[in-house]
């Protein structure tokens, strides 16, 4: 009230001090090496360059990570969490300010990517994640209230036998995806016996085609492509697909129908596990039991990115649907409807909006509310990422949500080609045609495998080629990879911005008769996350927020009862909890606050009284406030 | 803690007791292992080395710890290399190594990827397949002790047969057969943490063990919490050495767990009810095994266990192996009702009429669900065994568990049972192999067609060379009492059908007809069960090598025009093979003298090999 007196002279100091007390919650506010004058440009990432253009070998990713931790060994350690099949490490990066407390006593989020081994664009975007965070630590404001704040276990790649062989080695776009454990897929008796190999030594898989009066393909005029036969009349060499690149290793007439692996290491988790999808039991696998067992030994993480790709997809668990095996199919069908017709009219004004045909218990609906107010920022920052259900079946992070009450997301990164680019007739679709048009430009023409004959030992003169080369389809090519990585990063500080925070507000001391006083203290956590998951409170594992006083000697607590009293009975918004005793427990869920009172005696001149709330999840606070006494 | 002295004298007693006992034991012991010597230098099959290996010393006066177990694992595998392998599974949470010992002979059996070599293999190859030994090519049998660490009657059990499998080779006839031809996976202590060290009594309650109730079939309850023991299924190391192991080791058909106490068997499910059991197996558990078990334990065998088998199909309920939590309701939703069919009876009824000492856990009067993440369940349910659990002694019937006597008896009665079981293992074997020549000429060379028109150019090229046309009928049959698979086997993942080999160099053999490995089904055993009332256990003729599984594709490259086309007309196939025959024929053109051989492989069944002679 008083700054009104003094008028526009001090609004620019004003807006200065806004900003200070603002990042005031960031923490103070440490040495800024450089003054940053290009917006969203380089924050300190030429103190460690990294060339983005390229998917990286194990030995090469495992030098970067050793690198990182050695130059910012206040912020990182570098740790196994186990090893796999073949004997590699699975190395983590641990990354907060050491100087603010170790990384076990903060709330931390975890990272992991390419659990499928071919799926290695989640490499890029966990490893580019912890660059940013350590490279714009002494940059950014923002990147340094989080680092200070919050622990991030960091694992860019998990199927690391399967991730070494895709980026390094021919493959198609599809394997090795599993772990090595030997399967065997076709009944025969032997086991990954028959693999994908390259026939014609130009370091990639394409597809085979046999010269073949009755095949339905022939080659496109440009004879960089086959086609189907449209015109039956069409004279001129007919082609049959025979399939990806490979020799007959058993000599029994198909060619790769056994290849290297077994198990599917999203489907090999312990929540909604099947025999089927996830054989041969739950947490079978190395690379996926170290990553369960680290969890189970780290209940301060709070939330977990998993990445895969391939659909730009924003995975989310959510809680399941209480009307599930109640709706009938027209219930259903008449749901869907009224859901899509208010989600249209939401889009009119946000096209992010986001809206689903769920219906949560009652007691995990904040859980559901927290989901979608994120997914639907996420859907803003990643632009062209679809939020949608998760499934269970043993995946990664149905067991990080239902096991652990973590908050959890798959992330399918990349896609076809943006629209924008490719999509040359406006039809909203890629063809042949357009994703040629786009390979020849956007990749200089150099994704493509051109058709050519070769001699196969086991089916004689064939041609290879008419594919695109690995990494254009599922995994983006070089020029895509850092803006796919760029906006994961920033999905992913807006999520650690709003891990809850628990403050408290103001506290106030009020008389109330005699010598006996209202202490009101307001606290409150402004940030999207609750201080627990419903389903974590469900699980037994929820650890409730607390508030405890301490006094000087001449202050004591009047015992009142315990529980929600209304200041004004009329008023449902002056409802305030009764600290009946010292400590009190409470739950804050996103953008939320509580108000508690008490009842003190004080006597004599001086005294004081502390506050303090303590979250498992959204730190400490405290508040002193000190009391002086005159007259009688 | 110095035990009250009213115990210790009840203790002190006993030891006199079975001081007495024991040396009577061990007298009686020497004299039977003496005949034994003395008998297995007359006529007994050829064992050369065994004949002259002395026994290892076992006694029962007093119960094995892990030191004393593990000890006599150790010198049976150096005293028997030649019908024993001690293999390390894995480890105990406090880092012990957790044996097992194979008990089969090493130098016969033959497994497939001994017999296959791969051509053109990718590069860089990944060692990933480690070769399998020669006794996971023959049926076989598991049997451990010990998965609790109070539970020790279960490992005198084991080191018990243990004891009569190496010694009775080469003397006993059947014993000699058996382990020439199936193989035995002894694991006494599965758990070793529980502090039982040899010549100290049993602890009075027991040790808590987190490894029965760990395993992944039924380990969650209905509300998608946790119901079985550990943080998740397999968490326990010891669960994990023993799962790992069977998976591994995908021969095993029969499973044995002992436990105490009680004096009687349960056989799955112990967390669903009997609608669940194909009713092939529930023949092969209560009419075959319970019937055998009751009759050694002399209690009295329900009447219906021994008429005549009901023949003709039989409704089975559908079962998702591996029930899995939050499935049920369409998109996740929560954990639906069980289907119609799978309605338990009110808790606290046996459902079934079921004797005291064969029943299914399930069928327990308990008020509460229960059974989670047995055992049992998993390796019946999930990898496809026979299994069993027994709860060994009745403080009622049996004395108490105390060394001596009574042990050494209870020991011989579950031997019994255990060689009972061998004695059924599926066995399959080529019966009859006929190759008929049909042409031969030694003026062929390649040729390759082209036509244009109507007019057709033959180009012949190369060097002309010696090859026949020859046609091969095998006929495989299953000579042991069970089939190779339990009812649903085949179709639980990580099983197979049994398949049938064509192998001889791939350059210089051109399959006319038929693949070089085609599937011959589940073949059936010699035992009379109801009729197959879901998928077949037959095949429609034998089938082309592949169909199903991922990947690959078609063998039509390779095949003749006949082939293709009685492919793409079911109704032309051969009709159905059931049982445990199956005939299987190829039209081969074979380049000069190649060699030709059979092979047939049999995942729970065994694996053999016949080389072809032409007539």
């Amino acid at each position: 009230m008083h700054t009104n007196r003094l008028g526009s002279r001090l609004l620019v100091p004003a807006l200065v001090l806004l900003l200070l007390a603002a990042s005031a919650w960031l923490g103070p506010v440490r040495a800024q090496k450089k003054l940053q004058t290009s917006p969203g440009g380089a924050h300190g990432e030429m103190d460690f360059p990294i060339n983005w253009k390229q998917y990286y070998s194990y030995a090469e990713k495992t030098r970067i990570m050793q690198g990182l931790q050695k130059q910012y060994a206040s912020l990182a350690d570098l740790s196994t969490i186990g090893k796999s099949r073949m004997g590699r490490d699975q190395w983590m990066l641990t990354i907060t300010a050491k100087s603010t407390g170790a990384p076990e006593s903060k709330r931390a989020m975890w990272v992991d990517g390419a659990i499928h081994g071919n799926e290695i664009n989640g490499v890029t975007c966990s490893l580019y994640f912890a660059w940013q965070l350590l490279t714009r630590y002494d940059y950014d404001p923002y990147v340094h209230g989080l680092v200070d704040r919050t622990t991030f276990y960091i694992l860019p790649g998990l199927n690391v036998d399967a991730n070494d062989s895709y980026a390094t080695e021919p493959n198609t776009e599809n394997n090795p995806r599993e772990p090595y454990r030997p399967a065997d897929d076709d009944g025969d008796g032997l086991y990954d016996e028959d693999q994908t190999e390259d026939v014609d030594g130009d370091g990639e898989i394409s597809v085979m085609w046999i010269d073949d009066p009755n095949g339905e393909f022939r080659l496109s005029p440009d004879k960089r492509r086959f086609v189907r036969v449209t015109d039956p009349r069409d004279e001129g060499p007919r082609f049959r697909r025979l399939g990806m690149e490979g020799f007959d290793n058993d000599g029994d007439g198909r060619i790769n129908e056994d290849d290297l692996g077994g198990p599917d290491p999203n489907r090999n988790f312990p929540f909604g596990w099947t025999l089927q999808d996830g054989w041969p039991y739950p947490m079978s696998e190395n690379e996926t039991r170290n990553v369960l067992e680290f969890q189970l030994k780290h209940p301060n993480i709070f939330a977990s990115f998993h990445f895969h790709n391939t659909g730009r997809l924003i995975m989310f668990m959510a809680p399941p649907d209480v009307r599930a095996t109640t709706m009938t199919a027209e219930q259903r069908t008449a749901q869907e409807a009224r859901v899509a017709a208010q989600l249209a009219e939401m889009r009119k004004t946000d096209r992010y909006a986001q809206l689903f045909p769920r219906i949560a218990p009652a007691d995990m609906q904040n859980d559901m509310d927290t989901q979608m107010a994120i997914v639907t920022e996420g859907a803003h920052i990643l632009k062209d990422y679809t939020p949608t259900f998760s499934g269970l079946s043993g995946q990664a992070q149905a067991s990080s949500y239902n096991m652990l009450g973590s908050f959890a997301y798959l992330i399918e990164l990349w896609g076809p080609p943006p629209m924008a680019e490719v999509d040359r007739n406006g039809d909203g679709r890629m063809d042949e045609e357009e994703q040629q048009a786009w390979i020849d430009t956007e990749l200089i023409g150099e994704g493509w495998i051109v058709p050519h004959r070769v001699k196969h030992p086991d089916l004689g003169d064939i041609w290879i080629g008419g594919s695109a080369k690995k990494h254009t389809g599922r995994t983006p090519p070089a020029p895509y990879m850092e803006t796919e990585a760029l906006r994961q990063t920033h999905f992913m500080l807006y999520a650690a911005a709003q891990f809850p925070r628990v403050e408290i507000d103001r506290v106030t001391v009020t008389p109330a008769t005699g010598d006996l006083f209202w202490i009101d203290a307001t606290v409150k956590n402004d940030r999207v996350y609750p201080t627990f998951s419903d389903r974590s409170l469900q699980l037994k594992r929820a650890v409730k927020d607390r508030l405890t006083l301490s006094m000087s000697p001449n202050v004591s607590l009047v015992e009142v009862p315990a529980g929600v009293v209304r200041l004004d009975p009329l008023n449902d918004q002056s409802a305030v909890t009764a600290l009946s005793g010292m400590a009190t427990e409470f739950r804050l869920r996103g953008r939320d606050s509580v108000r508690f009172r008490g009842l003190v005696k004080i006597t004599g001149p001086d005294g004081w009284v502390d506050v303090r709330t303590e979250s498992k999840f959204g730190g400490t606070d405290t508040k002193r406030l000190t009391i002086k006494v005159s007259g009688t | 803690m110095p035990p009250s002295d009213d115990r210790s004298r009840r203790i002190g007693r006993e030891r006199q007791r079975a001081g007495r006992m024991s040396a009577g034991l061990a007298a009686a012991l020497c004299l039977l292992l003496g005949a034994a010597v003395v008998a297995s230098g007359q006529g007994a099959p050829p064992a050369a080395a065994k004949t002259a290996t002395p026994p290892v010393a076992l006694s029962f006066t007093g119960f094995h710890g892990y030191a004393a177990a593990t000890d006599y694992l150790k010198k049976v595998a150096a005293a028997y290399p030649g019908i024993t392998d001690l293999v390390e599974i894995g480890r105990s949470q406090s880092g012990r190594p957790i044996y097992v010992l194979v008990v089969s002979t090493r130098k016969t059996g033959v497994t497939i990827d001994g017999l296959v070599s791969l051509a053109n293999p990718r590069k860089p190859a990944v060692s990933n397949v480690t070769p399998m030994k020669p006794y996971q090519g023959k049926p076989a049998q598991w049997i451990d002790g010990g998965t609790h660490g109070a539970t020790l009657a279960g490992t005198e059990v084991c080191l018990y047969i243990i004891e009569k499998l190496v010694s009775g080779y080469g003397s006993d006839a059947e014993i000699t057969r058996l382990v020439d031809d199936s193989a035995f996976y002894i694991c006494p202590m599965v758990y070793q943490d529980g502090g039982v060290e040899a010549g100290k009594p049993a602890p009075r309650a027991e040790t808590a063990s987190t490894v029965n109730g760990n395993y992944p079939e039924g380990w969650w309850k209905d509300d998608n919490t946790p119901g079985g023991t550990g943080d998740f299924p397999s968490s326990s190391p010891e669960a994990r050495a023993v799962l790992e192991f069977f998976t591994n080791h995908t021969n095993i058909l029969l499973a044995q767990s002992f436990h105490t106490s009680g004096g009687y068997t349960l056989r799955p499910f112990a967390r669903w009810p009997d609608s669940r059991i194909d009713p092939r197996d529930a023949a092969v558990f209560d009419r075959v095994l319970g019937r055998k078990y009751l009759e050694l334990i002399g209690e009295p065998v329900p009447a219906s266990w021994i008429e005549a088998l009901p023949q003709g199909g039989a409704q089975v309920a559908p079962r998702t192996p591996g029930q899995p939590a939050g499935q049920g309701g369409r998109r996740g939703g929560v954990s639906g009702a069980a289907p119609a069919a799978d309605q338990p009876s009110r808790r606290g009824t046996a459902a079934i009429d079921q004797p005291r000492a064969w029943r299914s856990a399930y069928n327990q009067e308990r008020q509460e669900p229960g059974g989670y993440g047995a055992f049992a369940d998993w390796a019946y349910g999930q990898f496809g065994a026979y299994t069993m659990s027994t709860q060994l002694w009745d403080s009622k019937r049996d004395t108490k568990a105390v060394p001596g006597d009574g042990l050494a008896a209870l020991c011989e009665t579950h031997w019994q049972f255990e060689r009972f079981k061998a004695t059924l293992l599926p066995h399959v074997e080529i019966a009859e192999v006929a190759a008929k020549l049909l042409y031969t000429t030694s003026q062929a060379s390649k040729a390759t067609a082209t036509q244009s028109g109507d007019a057709v150019l033959i180009r012949k090229g190369g060097t002309p060379g010696r090859y026949k046309v020859v046609q091969i009928t095998a006929t495989i049959a299953n000579t042991g009492s069970l089939p190779t698979q339990v009812a649903q086997g085949a179709q639980l993942r990580g099983n197979r059908e049994d398949v049938i080999w064509l192998l001889g160099d791939p350059a210089k053999i051109t399959f006319l007809e038929g693949t070089r490995w085609m599937r011959l089904g589940v073949l059936q055993g010699t035992l009379p069960l109801p009729a197959a009332a879901g998928p077949a256990a037959g095949v429609a003729g034998a089938r082309g090598g592949g169909g199903g599984g991922r990947g690959g594709f078609g063998a039509q490259a390779n095949q003749s025009p006949l082939a293709q086309m009685r492919q793409q007309r079911p109704d032309a196939a051969e009709p159905r093979q059931t049982g445990n025959r199956r005939v299987v024929s190829w039209l081969v053109a074979v380049e000069g003298d190649t060699p030709l051989r059979l092979a047939v492989t049999s995942q729970k069944g065994g694996t053999r090999v016949k080389d072809l002679v032409i007539q």
